[in-house]
């Protein structure tokens, strides 16, 4: 629905504005403001009414008020009518829905039978959507039918709504495992199909974007076979390359509007630097207890407030020390004060949605679970603590307050890490670089082979058809080798006793959860459980019958469900008795203690296959296959508050692999025979975060989608699990990433591996198979270099920091040895 | 590319997905196909969808089937009848169904038609052998269609032997249900009947009668009867506890996926002729098992008798029988009460006052001594008290029902709020709230009654009525 701000609003009669001059000018703030920004008020541009709308549509709209549309709502109402496909970018609450619900609503009035799909990333989202839609059909003729149809369709409306559903609004996994293996029973949907709306599209990204582009080409196979063919609208906020992204995903021409014709209350941008605790390690105060500071000081002016914190752990501790700001009526009760994160149950974050925009919830702490255009109402300040990780997320979350004709207030607290202190002490980079570009590979072999064969299971496959652009001759026959599809005459049928879809995540490269289980039985409430931190035996027996009170991924459960873990959930700690890997579930019970735990992981990895390289001769880089071994080792007790460390214990869970893309440098020993043992592990390390930090710059992608390892003692070739070293082969430089191109087939000559025990740095993919980051950081490794080197020698440290190499043990310059093998790699490059 | 590049090209493939740890697999527990296998697959490939190469031709001749022409090509099917007789009487079921039996067995909105025309030629049994469970990808490799011909069951048996050749196994087995009336499964309603539907809408075909046909799903009516004698209420289950017989040497239903794929990757004959067998086992067990349950609702109980029988076939009586029923209703009832075998007798004995209390007024005064004797023998027994309460109240016998209030209400706080929570069926609110308003209800009601209320005689217990407490 279009924001209604009138467009000359004025900020000094705004209450907004004056608690926020008066909280800059208070001691609170003082010197953590590095930067103030004031991103000035805009009015409202306006476009011509589309000539071809319905004028059912045009009078369901007056009735609201709506006389005119945006620029961008009419361009793109205009477009999608005339059957183009469309993507629209533009800023959180510039009223993006309208743009697919008139040429949606349009398709209904001219045909009762004509059907829509709605595709939101989140099932919250979806929900908000359809209450949105209600408002517009008021007004319009009755008849239409629009539902969700997700996990949280109960299963007698199932059915009403495969059959009848006008709009369906769902969700990829849904529309993955629910949706397109059941299609005979959705016959009626895929016959009259006219609209796709693909909201939220930045969110589809890496893995869960290349997921998605072979989700749609399943969807659109089927729509071929039963005879349809869907105009798509998709929606994103501001990233750098949304027709590109658009396009990769439904493999199509796509016109995109990127001008906002929508107003724009003032919004004032403050860039937080949290004061230094030691200055020549670089360590500042804690981002989370600075959250704790300024949201105190919001709540205390009576402002509303949203804070995003980077993990699920995160969220609760500062809920912790917000509620007891602001505590319930009783405990047990929540108080203003609430989170909301992934693991919460759904009726729970319906009910703080709600909270939210009737007002009874003032501050809340997310995840990015909240970054998605979910309707929580008019924030009055957005509180980030740590950068989210990408520069599109940014404004998507500071774009959750504002949105009422105020002035509203972001905040960025910078965090240790070296972007965290990039951005603060470059705020141009945050407010001038377009965002990042939204890069997918839908032809990842390992997502498209399960997709393929999800396909298969939908449809036989002909001889030669193509699964959307991409040619899947040879991996049909693959899977006809494997038994799981059966070539008879000219096509390929599914031939397993399998559910395919199911077998694959859309998100992640796990299937499962762990499910964390409260054992303590008999009404014993947070808060209220035995006392102390062994208190174990008091709180009921691991195998009894409990409560769930949420799940985790499989790879976050060794670092936040091992045994004797303090779990947060909601602001109330729970002690993990036992984590049972093999049946996925952690037993827990409720304790109060002083204390939380975070876990450390080891690392190691493994070459299997060199794409390309070694390149150079005493810096020697390479590209290709690895496999990633990532182990959780022991666990800290840190007290809170005081953030001291208290105790520690080991933590006994098997290896989890990831194989994946990677790029990697290694140094030869000639090299290095200057440098100490200590001198080079520590240059290592800090190359590694300085290549890590640029690598995120460069190919413009969240730091989490980029792991970074170093080593002393690297294999920088195949190891015993490995297939055997190939003959001596020649791989000449600048041929094609054989990955990058596809799942062409590799050369059969790997070239050898070189002598074991080589220091190395090595950048990878966070996801099987890879998205394609690790090859383009190989493939830049010019820019790469003199990047890293720019961080290394800008920062303001004396000796390593962690803003930029990290610090190094005592006594020891990291930036210097870490500037020395650059040196090294730099020399090689230049030549 | 040349073949030999082709098959570099996918060997090397393999190795990346395996890599990966994304290599796929057909069934968790099948074994890796024989090296070889898939040359051998792929020479008998080439011929168009239906036909067979002369190898594989032979193998489904010599199981028994022989191609039936249809327009889409070939349908193999398999045709053999077999006699029921033997396995009729030892169900203890002697007369084959008929097909208003079958009818009556079955209930839904489908099936709501008039008896007469349902001959039970004209109907058939249906089971189905798939690749897989669930989804549009559910491929039925045999479907078995059985017709009652007096005690022998005349059977069709249609073989995908060439995965290709779906729309002509879908069109003759189509053709076929024409000539029916109705359909018999063991959970075909949520199985069998919507796997060929989506197949036909997949192949094109319609297959609407599927969806409209009457169909007679035999797992609804044994759930109903024998959930506590069987527990898991699989057809194998059926049998053994309702049919009294045990198959030998069939092939668990579990492993049809496997074997035909070993049939479609090797050929393997042998391994697809132990899912034709268990297919036509399964026709068999269902026809025989249609006549038991026709027999059972018919007072012909399956022997021996559980405890749990006698109450559960009232039940089902008492939910789809006619109202000339009601007399046999309350034999079952009676018959289940005088058994005493906890927690039925009591279940029934709840169940047997309720339709007393809708009756004339001698039933009433049975249901009220039969309510006062279920609370008897079991105090904390509230929903009797209720049902008591209630009825007394009805009758107008005011101080009897304000007397059951004051006792029930005595036993909620001997229980305790924690004893009474665990319950089952409390009212909303509890029963110790409930008790308290109905006997404040009540104390008004007698106090405005005043002394015109007459004291009444205590009611004496039914003769031979002792309940066994639950």
């Amino acid at each position: 629905m279009p924001a209604t701000l009138p467009a000359g609003h004025r900020a000094a009669a705004d209450p907004v504005a004056i608690a926020l001059d008066a909280l800059r000018a208070s001691p609170a703030v003082a010197g953590r403001v590095v930067h103030e920004e004031v991103l000035a008020a805009r009015p409202a541009q306006w476009g011509d009414w589309p000539a071809a709308l319905h004028p059912q549509l045009t009078a369901a709209l007056g009735a609201l008020g709506v006389q005119r549309l945006y620029s961008h709502q009419a361009e793109a109402v205009s477009a999608a009518l005339a059957g183009r496909d469309v993507v629209v970018v533009t800023p959180t609450a510039s009223g993006k829905s309208l743009c697919y619900v008139l040429p949606v609503l349009d398709h209904w009035l001219r045909d009762p039978e004509a059907r829509s799909l709605w595709l939101f990333p989140t099932k919250a989202l979806a929900q908000d959507q359809l209450a949105g839609l209600q408002n517009l059909a008021r007004h319009l003729p009755p008849g239409l039918r629009a539902a969700a149809y997700d996990g949280d369709t109960p299963p007698g409306q199932r059915q009403a709504v495969r059959q009848a559903g006008h709009i369906v609004v769902t969700n990829p996994e849904m529309l993955h495992t629910g949706v397109l293996p059941h299609h005979t029973s959705w016959v009626r949907l895929f016959q009259q199909l006219k609209v796709i709306v693909i909201d939220e599209l930045h969110s589809y990204r890496g893995v869960f974007g290349s997921h998605l582009a072979n989700v749609l080409r399943r969807l659109l196979r089927l729509c071929r076979f039963y005879g349809s063919h869907p105009t798509v609208i998709a929606c994103s906020a501001t990233i750098a390359n949304p027709r590109q992204l658009a396009e990769r995903l439904i493999e199509r021409p796509v016109y995109c509007i990127d001008q906002s014709g929508a107003p724009q209350a003032e919004r004032r941008l403050w860039l937080w630097n949290p004061p230094l605790v030691d200055g020549s390690l670089g360590v500042r105060r804690s981002a989370v207890l600075e959250a704790r500071r300024l949201c105190a000081e919001l709540l205390r002016r009576r402002l509303a407030v949203i804070a995003f914190v980077r993990s699920r752990s995160a969220v609760e501790l500062l809920l912790s020390y917000l509620q007891r700001l602001e505590p319930g009526p009783r405990p047990g009760v929540p108080g203003p004060v609430r989170g909301y994160r992934s693991g919460y149950l759904p009726l729970e974050r319906r009910a703080i949605e709600a909270g939210l925009r009737d007002g009874s919830v003032r501050a809340v702490v997310s995840t990015n679970a909240l970054e998605l255009g979910i309707d929580i109402g008019s924030l009055d300040a957005a509180v980030l603590v740590g950068y989210p990780g990408s520069i599109a997320a940014t404004w998507q979350q500071l774009g959750r307050a504002g949105r009422r004709d105020t002035t509203s207030l972001g905040v960025l607290i910078a965090g240790d890490s070296p972007l965290d202190q990039f951005l603060v002490r470059h705020p141009e980079y945050l407010l001038s670089t377009p965002p990042e570009e939204g890069l997918i590979d839908p032809d990842n072999l390992l997502v498209l082979s399960g997709h393929l064969q999800a396909a298969a299971f939908e449809l036989a496959f002909e001889q030669g058809e193509r699964f959307g652009e991409a040619d899947v001759a040879d991996l049909l026959d693959c899977l006809a080798e494997d038994g799981v599809v059966h070539r008879s005459g000219t096509r390929y049928h599914w031939a397993a006793d399998a559910f395919p879809a199911e077998a694959m995540s859309l998100r992640s490269a796990c299937a499962t959860n762990v499910v964390i289980i409260d054992t303590s039985t008999g009404g014993a409430g947070p808060g209220q459980g035995p006392q102390g931190p062994w208190a174990g035996s008091g709180g009921g027996r691991p195998g009894s019958q409990g409560r769930v009170i949420g799940e985790v991924d499989q790879f976050a459960a060794p670092v936040l469900v091992h045994d004797d873990a303090i779990y947060i959930h909601e602001g109330a700690q729970f002690h993990v008795e036992r984590l049972d890997w093999e049946e996925k579930r952690a037993y827990v019970h409720p304790v109060a203690v002083d204390y939380y735990t975070t876990a450390e992981t080891g690392l190691s990895v493994s070459v299997l296959e060199r794409y390309s390289g070694p390149l150079g001769q005493r810096c020697r880089r390479s590209s290709g296959e690895v496999r990633v071994t990532r182990v959780a080792t022991v666990y800290k007790k840190i007290r809170f508050l005081t953030h001291e460390t208290v105790g520690a214990g080991p933590i006994t869970l098997p290896e989890q692999d990831l194989h994946t893309t990677a790029a990697w440098v290694a140094f030869t020993p000639e090299a290095v025979a200057t440098l100490t043992r200590t001198e080079l592990e520590t240059g290592l390390a800090g190359l590694a975060t300085v290549l890590h930090q640029s690598a995120c710059l460069l190919c413009m992608c969240d730091p989490r989608d980029l792991g970074r390892h170093s080593e002393l003692r690297g294999h920088g070739g195949p190891t015993a699990t490995g297939p055997p070293p190939a003959p001596l082969g020649d791989a000449p430089p600048g041929e094609p990433l054989e990955f990058a191109a596809g799942w062409r087939p590799a050369r059969a000559v790997s070239p050898p591996p070189p002598p074991a025990g080589q220091p190395t740095v090595y950048l990878y993919d966070s996801v099987p198979g890879g998205v394609g980051f690790a090859p383009r950081c190989h493939e830049r490794h010019s820019e790469l270099l003199r990047a890293a080197a720019g961080i290394v020698d800008g920062c303001a440290c004396a000796a390593g920091c962690p803003a930029c190499t990290g610090p190094g043990p005592a006594g020891l310059d990291s930036r210097a040895a870490t500037r020395r093998l650059l040196d090294i790699a730099l020399a090689e490059d230049g030549e | 590319m040349t073949d030999a590049e082709r098959a570099l090209a996918v060997a090397d493939l393999r190795r990346r997905l395996d890599r990966l740890g994304g290599r796929a697999r057909a069934a968790s527990a099948a074994p890796p196909p024989r090296p070889g296998a898939v040359a051998a697959a792929s020479m008998r490939e080439g011929g168009p969808p239906g036909s067979l190469p002369p190898d594989a031709e032979g193998a489904v001749r010599r199981l028994g089937f022989r191609p039936e022409p249809q327009p889409q090509g070939a349908a193999w099917v398999r045709r053999v009848a077999v006699d029921l007789g033997p396995f009729l009487q030892r169900a203890g079921a002697p007369h084959p169904v008929t097909g208003g039996q079958l009818l009556g067995l079955s209930h839904g909105p489908s099936t709501e038609r008039e008896p007469a025309g349902y001959d039970a030629s004209a109907c058939a049994v249906l089971d189905i052998e798939t690749l897989g469970l669930r989804g549009s990808g559910v491929v039925a490799f045999l479907v078995g269609l059985g017709t009652p011909r007096g005690d022998v069951l005349e059977i069709d048996q249609l073989l995908l032997a060439d995965i290709g050749a779906e729309p002509a196994l879908l069109g003759a087995l189509l053709g076929r249900l024409a000539a029916l009336r109705l359909l018999v499964t063991y959970n075909g309603r949520t199985f069998d009947l919507p796997v060929l539907r989506a197949r036909c809408v997949l192949t094109r075909l319609g297959g609407e009668q599927l969806e409209t046909m009457p169909h007679c799903d035999l797992l609804s009516p044994v759930r109903q009867l024998f959930r506590d004698r069987l527990g898991v209420c699989t057809l194998r289950q059926t049998e053994l506890s309702l049919l009294g017989f045990e198959r030998d040497g069939d092939a668990p239903g579990s492993e049809a996926p496997e074997r035909y794929r070993a049939w479609l990757q090797r050929g393997d004959e042998a391994r697809l002729a132990g899912v034709v067998r268990h297919n036509q086992l399964d026709l068999c067990a269902t026809m025989v098992l249609a006549a038991r349950l026709a027999a059972h609702v018919e007072g012909r109980l399956v022997q021996p008798v559980h405890p749990a029988d006698r109450y559960r076939l009232a039940v089902h009586l008492e939910r789809h029988g006619e109202a000339e029923l009601r007399d046999e209703v309350d034999t079952h009832y009676r018959a289940a009460l005088a058994q005493r075998r906890a927690p039925w007798d009591r279940h029934a004995g709840h169940r047997l006052a309720r339709r007393l209390a809708r009756g004339g007024a001698g039933d009433r005064n049975e249901a009220a001594a039969l309510l006062r004797a279920l609370w008897g023998a079991d105090p904390g027994d509230l929903r009797a008290a209720r049902a008591l309460c209630i009825l007394e109240e009805r009758r107008q016998h005011l101080v009897e029902a304000l007397a059951v209030a004051d006792a029930a209400l005595a036993t909620c706080h001997r229980l305790g709020a924690f004893r009474l929570a665990l319950m089952r069926a409390a009212p909303p609110g509890g029963w110790a709230a409930d008790w308290e308003r109905r006997r404040a209800r009540l104390t008004i009601r007698v106090a405005r009654r005043g002394r015109s209320d007459r004291p009444r005689p205590e009611m004496g217990l039914l003769p031979g009525l002792a309940c066994a407490t639950g």
